[in-house]
């Protein structure tokens, strides 16, 4: 089959962001482990690919922590998940991201996928955009008109949707440091998604709670959060519940299923974290 | 630009996948024309220069291009595993990485495993790679189409902290479906491999 699509593989961020401004209608590529089947299947409409991968040996693949002012976790948006999972900077930080990025797809996808890529790719059934969206924190995006930060309450729009420009790619992604957190979800045993994925972190007067897979991209859960800042006990969450309109049926799972999966989820994440 | 529809002719030739030999003699589009890029891998330690097309997967590449054929295609969708090859060592799935994706990096296909420093002096078997080895010896294999790719995801687990017992092998391998459902005897071949590999180190 002869292809008519056109490649760039940029050394450089500033070359990468120079090359999406030069054709809207290009796409990028960071790991590529979402949007290559895609492309497999006739489904991807782009005339240009504009492969990341050698920015891996730049700052985009690398993982740093500070200290000051509060203490933070930076992943480069090129760091792979089996890269994260592996990383003792990042289990020290907390275990919560290393076991979500440990747990992602298989063993070969992790060596390919990108966080950053995950991320800007917001799969209603991801398990990145649960984790993050827990600890909060902000997205650092590049483009040729330059860097701004994403406030990560602000990045998350709903299904495939993120508050990146079209032309803006995601630099790095730094995250608050919980005092304790979990991430679980109930896979579908086909694809290994996250049927339904809870996280939850604590903080010193709070508590963060996002769910991913309800089928409407990633949401945080208020009345619980609530409920739980003011007691974090199993208990306080005995009278909540999501709404069902919060969620979507499939063939794998119905709204009412996928909703109260999310509350036991839930509930068992609260008891983890209490025995930590 | 306005664009006409295509006539009936055409969308006829593209359900018959005709339309790219006919859109080539139809029109002087220039964008149709198949564009290549310039390519530099080393597979089974062998350097290889290409010039390639951007949708390229590096499992068209390893079979097509190059006739390793030892690396097979299943679903071609990232999901049975058995196109997995080793990139500087870590097992990916070779369907699902584009051949431009793996610029100047290290493949190792089935083929190439015997090439490895793990190879032994096994007076029959004596080109065959200790996992490939431990594959016969349990025969943990059916049809023997998930095979290859089992192998080199077994091989990328001697360095990684997989620990040697069946739970944590079977959950290892979860990126790798055997349609015969041989998981048994392919999890106790692994453990066997293993134990040889990392004692070997």
């Amino acid at each position: 089959m002869s292809t008519s699509r056109r490649y760039q593989c940029p050394k450089t961020i500033a070359q990468a962001c120079e090359a999406i401004q030069a054709n809207p209608q290009a796409k990028f590529i960071a790991g590529g482990q979402s949007i290559l089947p895609t492309m497999r299947l006739g489904l991807a409409m782009f005339d240009e690919i504009i492969d990341l991968h050698a920015l891996r040996l730049t700052e985009l693949g690398q993982i740093t922590r500070t200290q000051h002012p509060s203490p933070t976790l930076t992943l480069g948006a090129m760091t792979t998940h089996a890269q994260i999972a592996q990383d003792a900077q990042v289990q020290a930080f907390s275990p919560m991201l290393s076991q979500l990025a440990a747990g992602i797809g298989d063993a070969q996808v992790r060596n390919m996928g990108t966080v950053g890529g995950s991320l800007a790719n917001n799969d209603p059934s991801a398990c990145w955009p649960a984790g993050v969206l827990a600890c909060g924190g902000f997205i650092t995006a590049q483009s040729v008109s330059g860097q701004r930060t994403i406030d990560i309450d602000d990045f998350f729009m709903g299904l495939y949707t993120t508050a990146l420009a079209p032309d803006e790619m995601i630099t790095h992604i730094t995250l608050n440091k919980p005092q304790a957190a979990t991430y679980l979800k109930f896979e579908q045993p086909a694809s290994r998604f996250a049927l339904v994925g809870v996280a939850i972190a604590q903080f010193e007067s709070m508590v963060r709670i996002a769910i991913t897979g309800l089928g409407h991209g990633v949401m945080r859960w208020p009345a619980a959060q609530d409920a739980l800042s003011k007691r974090f006990d199993v208990q306080a969450l005995q009278d909540i519940t999501l709404d069902p309109c919060d969620a979507t049926q499939d063939i794998h799972a119905s709204a009412v299923y996928r909703v109260h999966l999310a509350k036991v989820l839930c509930e068992r994440a609260v008891q983890s974290n209490l025995s930590v | 630009m306005p664009s006409e529809k295509p006539p009936e002719w055409r969308l006829r030739a593209a359900v018959f996948g005709l339309l790219d030999v006919m859109s080539d003699h139809a029109t002087n589009d220039r964008t149709h024309d198949p564009m290549h890029y310039p390519l530099t891998l080393s597979v089974n330690h062998q350097t290889i220069t290409q010039a390639v097309q951007a949708d390229l997967s590096l499992l068209a590449l390893l079979r097509q291009t190059l006739g390793l054929t030892g690396t097979h295609q299943g679903c071609d969708t990232a999901q049975c595993g058995a196109c997995t090859v080793l990139v500087d060592g870590q097992a990916i799935k070779s369907c699902n990485v584009l051949a431009l994706q793996m610029q100047s990096r290290q493949i190792t296909t089935i083929e190439g495993l015997h090439q490895s420093p793990a190879s032994t002096d096994h007076p029959h078997l004596d080109t065959l790679h200790v996992m490939q080895q431990a594959f016969i010896e349990h025969g943990a294999l059916q049809c023997g189409f998930c095979t290859p790719g089992m192998i080199m995801r077994a091989v990328a687990m001697a360095t990684e902290r997989v620990p040697i017992d069946e739970h944590a092998i079977a959950h290892a391998l979860g990126g790798n479906l055997c349609r015969c459902t041989g998981y048994q005897k392919i999890v106790q071949a692994v453990m066997q491999g293993l134990r040889i590999l990392r004692a070997q180190d």
